[in-house]
């Protein structure tokens, strides 16, 4: 039976193998400026997003929305050219006020993440 | 699971079913030449096989792309029409996608001419080879370019997957059934296949461990999800078919070599490892759709 012991534990082991979560990193949100949740004096000019892979400028959005959700400008956003992370969304003079980003980016694997925050400006 | 999902897994799903019955028919002509059997009694019905996969694969890499393009998006399908070239023109994804459709149209153009020989049969490897890191370079094994180790062990890793999906298909579906090889033929036939069967089961199980040890992943949040359980159904699947391969290997063959009942056993044991692997390949194309419970 040692043919049949040696089966079972080829199995056990593929199995441990083969069930590790490919939890790998899809597309998520690292870094922002303005920060998310801050209250800045001078109005951003851009609002710029610094993701954890390489992003499609095709298939990736960033809105403002104003505090009456109202969105404050139809630029669309650019990808960085020197790095291929950053997304960039040119803005207008901002008043004082409060702000929603909201972001839609597809990554490298082809999966699209989606997330928001806000900031104020004083 | 909505239209896009559906899609996006049915095509997968296709697309791996196809590949891998080419990569078996590939070396299943190896083996059989290997054995002796004579060229004549498979070689058209084998071409007019593999002419049905590639178109298989083709036509599901389309699918595939539309669902890609809505899923990047955020589209639903009726949408994704019109940014369907911009997808295959400006993206990674897209890139890659292109090279690989066009490696399995030209295979498909090799067996269209049709002329065998050892160029032909190293032109449609290669052809394979670079279908197989294209796939490879979609995911995140391909953020760290093209000369990289986790490309090069996710490229092993699917080829691996194939050959051994591939090989039981082939063999349980195609060889087995032709009733005019011999005995001594078949189990020639039976003992190569069975030998590459254990490498190609090493090298998935050798470059899974380098993927799970490059991603480091964790099992946080499985119990209970979606992700979770198809992830446990494909492992079952998974260890299904290794039992079965083994059960081939060591009690299988050397009664398949004594008596046409044996082989009878063989072939049926062969069917029902290829539905198990095909079942863990589907599950598979219903992961790769999802997110990670982790990366939530």
């Amino acid at each position: 039976m040692k043919a049949f012991q040696s089966i079972m534990i080829a199995s056990a082991f593929a199995a441990s193998v083969l069930a590790s979560p490919f939890a790998s990193a899809h597309a998520s949100l690292k870094a922002s400026d303005p920060l998310a949740g801050s209250t800045v004096a001078t109005a951003p000019k851009q609002i710029s997003l610094t993701f954890n892979e390489k992003i499609e400028q095709a298939f990736s959005t960033v809105t403002l929305n104003d505090s009456t959700g109202k969105a404050v400008t139809t630029a669309k956003a650019k990808v960085d050219a020197d790095n291929p992370a950053v997304l960039r969304l040119e803005t207008p003079t901002l008043a004082a006020g409060a702000y929603t980003v909201k972001w839609a980016v597809a990554g490298h694997d082809g999966h699209r993440r989606t997330g928001e925050f806000s900031f104020t400006v004083k | 699971m909505d239209r896009v999902a559906l899609l996006q897994v049915t095509s997968a799903w296709l697309v791996d079913f196809g590949f891998a019955w080419l990569v078996g028919s590939w070396f299943g002509r190896r083996w059989l030449q290997a054995a002796n059997v004579p060229v004549a009694s498979y070689q058209e019905a084998m071409r007019q096989l593999d002419l049905a996969a590639a178109g298989l694969v083709i036509a599901s890499s389309a699918a595939a792309f539309w669902a890609a393009t809505a899923v990047m998006g955020g589209f639903q399908l009726s949408e994704a029409g019109p940014m369907l070239w911009t997808m295959l023109a400006s993206t990674s994804l897209g890139h890659a996608g292109a090279v690989g459709l066009t490696a399995i149209a030209l295979l498909l153009l090799s067996r269209l001419i049709h002329r065998p020989g050892r160029a032909a049969d190293g032109a449609i490897l290669l052809l394979l080879g670079v279908f197989t890191v294209t796939r490879a370079s979609m995911g995140h094994a391909g953020e760290e370019g093209f000369l990289s180790m986790p490309l090069a062990a996710e490229s092993i890793h699917l080829f691996a997957i194939a050959l051994w999906v591939g090989m039981v298909m082939v063999s349980g579906w195609f060889v087995l059934d032709r009733a005019e090889v011999d005995r001594p033929m078949m189990s020639a036939y039976l003992d190569a296949m069975s030998n590459s069967a254990m490498v190609a089961v090493t090298a998935i199980v050798a470059t899974g461990l380098y993927n799970a040890w490059h991603r480091v992943g964790t099992a946080e949040g499985l119990v209970g999800t979606n992700y979770g359980i198809t992830l446990l159904v494909k492992v079952i699947l998974v260890v299904f078919a290794i039992a079965l391969g083994g059960y081939n290997k060591f009690i299988g063959l050397p009664a398949a070599a004594n008596s046409a009942d044996g082989q009878r056993t063989v072939r049926f044991v062969l069917r029902l490892e290829a539905v198990a692997v095909l079942g863990a390949l589907a599950a598979a194309a219903y992961l790769v759709s999802q997110q990670p419970p982790s990366a939530m």
